[in-house]
């Protein structure tokens, strides 16, 4: 499985959130796109996921362009994502959460579904056995029925990974995952993130923290001011002058 | 499900009713009631799911009146032809109004549904060869199997009961399933939603078809029982009660939307000396009843509830 | 159609138009400061032109201080509401504002109906005289007045938004009402004051028109509809948008009645407010409800 991401650039206004970025990645595995406050990271997610059109470029799966794609139509193509503010219903139940997460694959009308026939019920039941191994991955099982709003940052975060998983993508998005965790929370999810490659799943992670990052990606892409400054694996990213007058820079202001 | 529980023990109370009851006076209360449920939890599940408000209740109730009349009288179809184009008409028109405006947040459909529920007024008064004008349409055929027609207050009293009971029951059911989990998530976060793969544009504009077709189901079933539709019944003071009975019930519930319509069918008959002045009544509950508690009727139901189990809770075991 | 009509088509345009805009200006204030809409701004209207004509005609003032007396009163009204409801119920729940205006709408409307009947209410216009006439079409003197004071308030609001202090307090916590909040503007004081002057703009438009249209006790809503068409034509969030849709509205409603029944007139204009919708929701202009969905992504 592989991403394209074509020279894309966003242009708000004036501003170029993101300009000629390009790199590609194949699949299953890590990558990680890092870059001080303001590059642009979280403004690539969304021209990938649906939420922002791109005004140059373009971004492919598998040789198909995605980009310009409504949301729910990228989520189609097998990509799932979570959220830097994560987006989660309070209200409902930590499983119904998660159980959201596999809504493409149950399908069938609402009748079918308000009378629990047909081929939709058995998918429902097998959304809830998935549903229920993914929740004991994430050690959520046993919150499965308390309200959403009671679970700590952590639990949140892993929640949102846990929706995201119910839908079986290929391609899984996480925005600043370890932002706000301590570093127990933070090493737990490392290791839940690795283990994902070898169900199949790739994984592209931005984050500030860059540790976490070099421990886990194979690829690194870096952004600055809206533009890649450097890719490649961690050895070369970490020694690459660019990066570090990015950083550097950045500090001293 | 405790609800579940609840539903089956009302519809006991509600099919043995009968036996008790003396006048038709009051069966022609409980079935207005009925009828006001269905357009009342209708605006329920448009707000609980949409996160919007119509306005424009009494315009789709109006369509459905009005459709299940001209089809069976102008027309001469049977009746229960009336009674599906009833459904239908509105909730295509509610789709196809709802796709481009629900995907505006704020007040727009609020707005737009006034203004359509005033044209359809206007349309109901104006256009007299179809639908009569200010007199209406009169000799409604009423559904009938053998002797059992829909114009007896016993057997429209048990019709409308079973359409209440049943959007009641589907509408609780509703919750559990996928669509429901899509549409409680459209709520919160439109994003989280269309992340999951939830085409929420599409969806709301389902839902408010749903709202429109089951109040054109309630305007089948009142022409069939009164036996002639005017317009004066769908007037944009029509709607406005059914969103206000709503916010007094409890508009994050289907039960405070039971309540609601209950409420503002059997206020006027207990304030029925004011005349004129009811619209003061109404309004009045409306204010300080949101004032103190915004979650209505239920929202005073479950602070009761809460307060009991803090009361179990001291007490010693 | 001739030149003629076509003038006089854009006079009472303009002339209701700018009631439009007046109530629209009404609604954008409030929704301002507190993201609710106000289903009593038409009901300040109403009150306006029927406290003045009972102000005239019961009590017997003069019709300057009549109208004076009416806008204060409908103001107070205003500040009432928002003390004693708006105040009350926890941040938050704007739906539930929303209603409880709705709510109140009903009482003011029931209370009027009540008080002073079915019937139209009245007074004379402010300057006495024949109507003008231009280029054939006629131009009644209290439709200068209309225009005119309308203009005049809506220049006035421009120079209160952007030089006095409270002005430019209410744009800030139009734009982003937690940030205004942490610089010290007292958001709560702010969502009373534009009760207050939507209460008295409201009122102005009432007195404006009654000369013209005569007050009835129900007009109120319909009235609402059409002053959050004005604001949606234009584009929600700015007060230029709600002038440019009031006067857009009116003169639309005005040409349709020279195609269609006058009875259809209302549904013209509504069936405008909805097609707008549709075809352009971020308004002429260009509002805050576009702005806001690019920025939440």
């Amino acid at each position: 499985m592989k991403v394209e991401i074509d020279d894309v650039g966003v242009r708000f206004g004036g501003l170029w959130a993101n300009k000629n970025v390009s790199f590609s990645f194949e699949g299953p595995s890590i990558t990680a796109v890092i870059g001080p406050n303001g590059a642009g990271k979280s403004t690539l997610f969304n021209v990938i996921t649906g939420f922002i059109k791109p005004t140059t470029g373009e971004v492919r799966l598998r040789g198909r362009r995605i980009s310009g794609l409504a949301p729910e139509r990228v989520a189609g193509e097998g990509i799932g994502r979570t959220f830097q503010i994560p987006e989660i219903c309070h209200e409902m139940s930590v499983q119904d959460n998660v159980l959201v997460g596999a809504h493409r694959h149950i399908g069938g009308n609402l009748f079918s579904q308000l009378l629990n026939v047909g081929a939709s019920a058995r998918r429902e039941h097998e959304a809830h056995d998935r549903v229920e191994a993914i929740l004991k991955d994430t050690r959520l099982w046993e919150l499965r029925d308390q309200p959403a709003g009671i679970l700590p940052l952590g639990r949140v975060r892993l929640l949102e990974i846990a929706r995201a998983l119910a839908s079986e993508p290929d391609l899984l998005l996480l925005d600043e995952a370890a932002s706000g965790l301590n570093s127990q929370e933070t090493a737990e999810l490392a290791d839940f993130i690795r283990t994902l490659p070898s169900r199949g799943i790739s994984v592209l992670l931005i984050e500030h923290n860059v540790h976490f990052v070099m421990e886990l990606a194979r690829t690194v892409a870096v952004l600055d001011h809206g533009q890649l400054i450097a890719v490649g694996s961690p050895e070369d990213v970490r020694g690459n002058e660019a990066v570090i007058s990015a950083y550097l820079g950045k500090r001293k202001t | 499900m405790r609800q579940f529980h609840v539903l089956l023990a009302l519809l006991v109370a509600w099919l043995l009713a009968p036996l008790a009851i003396q006048t038709g006076g009051t069966f022609n209360l409980f079935i207005f009631a009925f009828i006001n449920l269905v357009l009342v939890v209708g605006l329920a599940l448009l707000f609980g799911y949409a996160g919007q408000i119509s306005l424009g209740q009494a315009g789709f109730y109006g369509i459905g009146a009005y459709m299940a009349a001209i089809l069976s009288t102008r027309m001469e179809l049977p009746p229960f032809i009336g009674l599906i184009a009833a459904i239908i008409v509105p909730a295509a028109v509610g789709y196809v109004i709802g796709r481009p405006v629900l995907r505006l947040r704020g007040y727009y459909l609020a707005m737009v549904t006034a203004a359509l529920g005033l044209i359809l007024h206007t349309i109901f008064v104006e256009w007299v060869d179809v639908t009569g004008g200010y007199s209406g349409i009169t000799g409604i055929p009423a559904l009938s199997i053998g002797s059992l027609t829909a114009r007896s207050p016993l057997i429209m009293y048990y019709l409308s009961g079973a359409v209440a009971f049943m959007v009641m029951g589907l509408a609780l059911r509703l919750v559990d399933t996928a669509y429901g989990r899509a549409m409680r998530t459209m709520r919160e976060s439109d994003m989280a939603a269309r992340a999951c793969g939830i085409p929420t544009s599409k969806l709301k504009a389902e839902v408010f078809a749903l709202s429109a077709g089951m109040s054109g189901l309630a305007g089948a079933l009142y022409a069939q029982y009164v036996g002639f539709v005017s317009p004066e019944s769908f007037t944009i003071d029509a709607s406005i009660n059914l969103l206000l009975a709503l916010a007094v019930g409890g508009v994050s519930s289907l039960w405070g939307a039971a309540f609601g319509a209950f409420l503002l069918t059997f206020m006027p008959e207990w304030f029925h000396e004011l005349q004129n002045a009811y619209g003061l009544v109404l309004g009045a509950v409306v204010v300080v009843m949101l004032t103190l508690e915004p979650r209505g009727l239920w929202g005073i139901l479950l602070r009761l509830r809460a307060l009991l189990e803090k009361r179990r809770q001291v007490a010693p075991a | 159609m001739s030149s003629a009509e076509i003038l006089q088509l854009v006079i009472t345009g303009l002339t209701v138009g700018s009631i439009y805009a007046l109530v629209g200006l009404g609604f954008n204030l409030i929704f301002n400061a507190t993201d609710v809409i106000n289903f009593a701004q038409g009901e300040f209207v109403v009150l306006g032109g029927i406290l003045t004509a009972v102000a005239i005609g019961t009590v017997g003032l003069p019709l300057w201080l009549a109208a004076i007396v009416a806008i204060v009163l409908v103001a107070a009204l205003g500040a009432l509401i928002d003390f004693a409801a708006i105040s009350r119920v926890k941040r938050g729940s704007v739906m539930t504002l929303a209603m409880i205006t709705l709510g109140l709408a009903v009482i003011v409307k029931t209370s009027l109906l009540l008080w002073v009947g079915p019937d139209p209410l009245y007074f004379d216009p402010f300057t006495p005289g024949p109507p003008i006439r231009i280029l054939g079409a006629v131009l009644q003197l209290q439709a200068i007045w209309v225009i005119g004071v309308g203009v005049l308030v809506m220049i006035a609001l421009k120079f209160f938004f952007s030089h006095s202090r409270m002005g430019r307090e209410m744009l800030a916590c139009a734009i982003d009402r937690e940030a205004a909040q942490l610089m010290g503007i007292n958001v709560r004081a702010t969502v009373r004051w534009s009760f207050i002057l939507s209460g008295a703009l409201g009122a102005l438009a009432g007195v404006l028109i009654t000369p013209l249209t005569n007050a009835t006790y129900d007009q109120g809503f319909t009235l609402a509809l059409k002053g959050f068409a004005a604001c949606a034509l234009g584009g929600f969030g700015r007060a230029s948008s709600a002038i440019l849709g009031g006067f857009a509205l009116g003169l639309i409603e005005a040409a349709s009645v020279a195609v269609l029944p006058s009875g259809l007139k209302d549904s013209v204009a509504l069936s405008v407010l909805i097609l707008a919708l549709i075809i352009r929701p971020a308004g002429l202009l260009g509002g805050r409800e576009e702005r806001r969905h690019t920025q939440a992504m």
